[in-house]
């Protein structure tokens, strides 16, 4: 692998999304600053709660990752760039763009419940395993929350490029079925197998799953959860590498 | 000497054959002409060649390397397509940017003196060129990129007919100082004809000629005159084809014009008229 043209690929990856992250950040900031004056000026029971901006960022790089493939591709294979390179390049670029985003959103945590009604993400779902612990417990708390974003967000990012990357390898028909085919099996099979054949049990079984994906069930356990994001990440990284490798120049 | 070496390779399509068991070999130092009807398989060899492609069987090798997967090799070859693969937003100048980093040889300055010699604006987008500046705009990226094999696929579409000869002159000024290797996929073969030093004409998959365009021509020629003086002289001869205007006649024979009587004229043989008559048959 050529280690210039390696690099050339994340720089001109975080060059392109360079321009869409600060627009998304220009929006979360200006709903922190209303959030800020709403806070020091109304009176404590007008007060508007922001919770949760985290979902921003995972919606901005899941659409990141839906947009990552198809024209990279095309444009990095004139410049005469292998399909490992191009892949292995782009994971990369994910897990510094990644990083960024989970960096300042931890350093969001660390500033907005302050001075606004904000709470993040993690402290609504892990704040119990933090509590009684003292001032050690805020900074593990800060690192701990940088992690979990961080490989929340490469998964997510990951789920993205997958999809766009079946999108590209598979033919119109099967665009088409894929595309009716599983938002009606998510929408409509599953709840009438739940319905008719596991009487629930289908629901509670999804419920337990994502309870223990995200370090849930039985306590808060966040690493829990970085460790289960991990391998889903991996999980889904392969499976685009083996979508990725086979792509070919399209007319 | 840097070479691609192509041997015994097979794409299919479905049901078509793209390609069947083609063997060539490109240098450096040379301008191929690669020649063949629509859907002939010129494109998809240079797809291939390129690594856009995988082939069902066979291998290509740039300087011993396998070109699939390998990024030394693939570095060394720049392929100009029909299409515009720059995404469309992109400007022109940052096209030439990004093009310095993925080709270290990249001549930025000379990109940018070709973009004043075409009149290309630098700061427009690449999605809001004409047909003819996007074609200026990928051969302006094909001259400066400074890798050893050029693949240009339909260079002069839509380009009119000052860019076009701007761009000959442009190109065999490049190749003159650099002996790199260009092959120039086209249909207008007249225009090619006078650039070329290779000829290669791809018929329904498989190579029907691969020759030297001196040589090629060489062997052949072109008689006119009085269609009946012309008639007589050309009987028994290979005959590869004739065109009439009113009384006089010019036959393209594949043999050299010797022992030929007054009132007949002898030239080249006609490279446009060589292809047709291959190629139709």
């Amino acid at each position: 692998m050529n280690q210039k043209r390696f690099f050339s690929i994340v720089r001109y990856q975080l060059h392109d999304f360079k321009k869409s992250a600060m627009i998304m950040y220009s929006c979360v900031y200006f709903l922190f600053i209303v959030s800020c004056i709403d806070h020091n000026t109304l009176p404590s029971d007008k007060h508007v709660t922001l919770n949760g901006m985290e979902l921003v960022s995972m919606i901005t790089l899941l659409v990141i990752g839906l947009v990552s493939f198809k024209e990279n591709f095309n444009f990095f294979s004139i410049n005469g760039i292998s399909r490992r390179t191009q892949f292995f390049s782009t994971l990369f670029f994910f897990g510094i763009l990644c990083a960024i985003f989970a960096l300042i959103d931890t350093l969001n945590v660390a500033v907005f419940p302050h001075i606004s009604n904000y709470t993040p993400l993690f402290l609504l779902l892990y704040q119990p395993a933090f509590q009684g612990f003292g001032p050690a417990a805020y900074f593990l708390m800060l690192v701990t929350n940088f992690l979990l974003l961080w490989v929340v967000y490469i998964f997510i990012s990951m789920v993205g490029l997958f999809i766009t990357t079946l999108y590209y390898r598979m033919n119109r028909g099967m665009k088409i079925a894929v595309s009716v085919g599983v938002p009606v099996i998510l929408v409509n099979g599953i709840n009438l197998l739940d319905a008719y054949l596991l009487h629930g049990k289908l629901m509670q079984w999804i419920t337990q799953a994502l309870c223990a994906v995200w370090g849930l069930s039985g306590g808060c356990h966040p690493f829990v959860a970085i460790g289960s994001h991990v391998l889903l990440a991996c999980c889904f990284s392969a499976l685009t590498f083996l979508l990725a490798r086979k792509a070919v120049v399209k007319k | 000497m840097s070479r691609i070496e192509i041997s015994h390779l097979t794409k299919t399509f479905g049901k078509t054959k793209a390609l069947t068991d083609v063997s060539l070999e490109f240098e450096s130092g040379h301008i191929y002409g690669l020649l063949g009807r629509n859907g002939a398989g010129k494109t998809t060899l240079l797809n291939l060649i390129t690594g856009r492609l995988f082939p069902d069987s066979g291998e290509i090798t740039v300087d011993g390397e396998p070109v699939l997967e390998n990024d030394r090799a693939l570095s060394k070859i720049y392929c100009m397509t029909e299409g515009s693969k720059y995404p469309d937003r992109m400007r022109v100048v940052d096209a030439l940017s990004w093009s310095a980093e993925f080709y270290p040889n990249f001549g930025g300055k000379y990109a940018r003196s070709l973009c004043k010699k075409f009149d290309l604006n630098e700061f427009q987008k690449i999605g809001g060129l004409s047909t003819g500046y996007t074609s200026i705009f990928k051969l302006i990226i094909a001259l400066a990129c400074g890798s050893e094999f050029v693949l240009l696929d339909e260079p002069v579409l839509g380009l009119d007919a000052n860019h076009r000869e701007l761009f000959y002159r442009e190109l065999i000024e490049n190749f003159s100082s650099s002996q790199r290797c260009f092959i120039l996929s086209t249909h207008l073969i007249e225009e090619a004809a006078t650039l070329i030093d290779r000829i290669i004409i791809v018929k329904n998959g498989t190579i029907l000629l691969n020759e030297d365009a001196q040589d090629i021509l060489e062997s052949g020629c072109t008689v006119s005159g009085p269609a009946d003086l012309v008639d007589r002289y050309v009987q028994g001869k290979k005959l590869i084809g004739s065109d009439k205007l009113g009384g006089l006649k010019s036959a393209y024979l594949m043999e050299p014009c010797t022992h030929v009587p007054d009132g007949l004229t002898v030239g080249t043989l006609d490279l446009q008229k060589l292809f047709i008559q291959l190629t139709n048959a």
